[in-house]
């Protein structure tokens, strides 16, 4: 039988991979409770610069889990164990069409409400804390799906995409206007860089035909509006995303080299490259893409940074 | 057509159309009329899991799909269980018990886990995700089980899978069991340091691994 590899999902995502032990323990000495860290931006902010020690990082680096968002739309999140990330407890809804009647009355066009929670107020005043400081935030926001599989069974999703996506889709445009108004609101504190990824539904899960609907019916809007709305903020395509596009040949990647010549993408200073990344941002039309922002293991290869594409608008 | 056969062809084709919400019907009527519940699963149910797995050979099928079609089939198993006769409900069939470690709610790769090794006839005791250590030593206690397999995706919480070997210790039952993990960052190595039996890659292989530590054992 073909491998099912290790495809499940991603496991540098930062609230994996840069939330672990070594920050937990440090965190632990602190003696708070997991969810007044998560409520307090001066906890963030100090976990946040640990973190950016240890990477030897040019950013800070938030929020450290994909929950934020699924929390502001109801969904329980489990805090209730010591130093593990914040994830999500019991399925609040059943299956989609009662998870869709619940968007469509609490959360459609109440956006500012909904993201009007305490743990959302906490990142974006570490936000602006951070930036009166003079540094720059790289902040990951969490995929739509990502987002639904804290809501609701995730087979439900799969089962919806194949047999019945009007509902899925009817879901995806709701929470799509939540995570770019949050986005919007992560642009007026200054974040510098955006990431996004949506494991769930990683090609290798969800194959080349569902995929290319998804994007047909969903991503292909979200992401002309994301690029509608920043305009001095970078954002970066998880390349597991990146790799589903091209492979439906929706985007394609081009060197940095071509959009500035005269960036040597070997210099030895990541430091250097970086910020010459962030000031050719403006003349991007498109994503940055090429590397897992978010790996914590190695050192980043800015020279691999490349620009994603998209070539079907 | 044989009738027989006419419904183990129907439960068959409802697996691979990952049908779970009307296959129970199919079962029922199976049961109904008279039909023997093992066949029930093994020439339909099974069957059709296997050809849901030659689709994703083809690439017809994705793990979506995979998921969807095992939903089907575990729905036809909870009807058809209820015909099985005794004797084959505690046949020789290998029971593991298979969880998400605590602090981790992701659980596809358990999931395809789960599917492989029911499909190559391990009996599995699915314990969900989010699974706390003692929860783990119930069950393999509870169930008599031969075998516990863990799964973890995150750093932070793998480390608790040495504390679930710990606890199987504790409770004097650690040579009962086989203790098999997998998941993204677990690597062989770690493995070996916790003291696990096995380490898979992925689902497929977590068969061939499976067999392997009860093979070597038979041989014992």
């Amino acid at each position: 039988m073909r491998d099912i590899k290790k495809v499940s999902y991603c496991p540098m995502k930062p609230g994996i991979s840069v939330f672990d032990t070594e920050i937990c323990t440090y965190m632990e000495s602190m003696g708070i409770d997991m969810k007044t860290f998560y409520e307090d931006h001066r906890c963030l902010y100090t976990a946040s610069k640990k973190v950016k020690e240890i990477k030897g990082s040019l950013f800070f680096e938030l929020p450290f889990c994909h929950t934020l968002e699924a929390e502001a739309l109801g969904a329980h999140i489990r805090y209730d164990d010591g130093w593990k990330n914040p994830r999500s407890g019991e399925c609040r809804f059943d299956n989609i069409e009662i998870l869709k009647k619940y968007l469509l009355e609490s959360v459609y066009n109440r956006y500012d409400d909904v993201l009007n929670t305490s743990r959302i107020n906490s990142v974006l005043d570490c936000i602006s804390f951070i930036k009166s400081k003079g540094e720059r935030v790289s902040f990951e926001i969490t995929g739509v799906f990502t987002v639904l599989d804290c809501m609701v069974d995730l087979n439900s999703i799969y089962k919806g995409l194949i047999k019945d996506n009007e509902t899925v889709f009817e879901i995806l445009d709701i929470l799509g206007d939540l995570v770019l108004e949050f986005v919007k609101l992560l642009i007026s504190r200054g974040v510098d860089i955006i990431s996004i990824s949506d494991s769930p539904v990683d090609i290798d899960i969800i194959g080349p035909r569902s995929y290319k609907l998804v994007y047909d019916r969903f991503y292909k809007s979200f992401f002309k509006k994301l690029q509608s709305i920043y305009k001095n903020t970078a954002v970066f395509i998880c390349p597991h995303m990146s790799k589903g596009l091209i492979n439906i040949e929706v985007a394609r990647y081009i060197s940095i080299k071509e959009i500035d010549s005269s960036i040597d993408v070997d210099m030895d200073s990541k430091e250097a490259l970086g910020i010459a990344m962030l000031n050719i941002n403006k003349s991007v039309d498109g994503f940055f893409s090429g590397i897992c922002f978010a790996n914590k293991d190695l050192e980043l290869p800015y020279k691999n940074i490349k620009i994603l594409d998209i070539i079907e608008r | 057509m044989d009738r027989k056969k006419e419904l183990l062809d129907e439960l068959s084709r409802q697996v691979v159309d990952m049908e779970d919400e009307t296959i129970s019907d199919v079962a029922e009527e199976y049961l109904s009329e008279g039909f023997d519940a093992n066949d029930g699963i093994m020439e339909g149910l099974v069957k059709g899991m296997g050809e849901a797995g030659r689709l994703y050979d083809e690439e017809e099928y994705y793990i979506a799909e995979l998921l969807l079609c095992s939903d089907a089939m575990y729905a036809g198993i909870e009807v058809l269980k209820r015909g099985l006769k005794e004797e084959i409900k505690s046949n020789d069939r290998i029971k593991a018990v298979i969880g998400v470690i605590e602090g981790d709610t992701h659980d596809i790769g358990k999931n395809l886990v789960k599917i492989m090794l029911e499909t190559a006839g391990f009996e599995m005791i699915d314990l969900g995700k989010d699974v706390g250590v003692e929860k783990f030593v119930e069950a393999a206690k509870n169930e008599n089980a031969s075998l516990v397999c863990m799964s973890s995706l995150m750093t932070t919480t793998m480390r608790s899978m040495k504390n679930v070997i710990d606890s199987l210790k504790e409770a004097g039952i650690r040579d009962q069991v086989k203790v098999m993990i997998g998941g993204g960052p677990v690597t062989q190595k770690f493995a070996e340091e916790i003291g696990a039996d096995a380490y898979s890659d992925n689902a497929v292989e977590a068969i061939r691994v499976a067999k392997e530590l009860f093979r070597n054992e038979e041989k014992n």
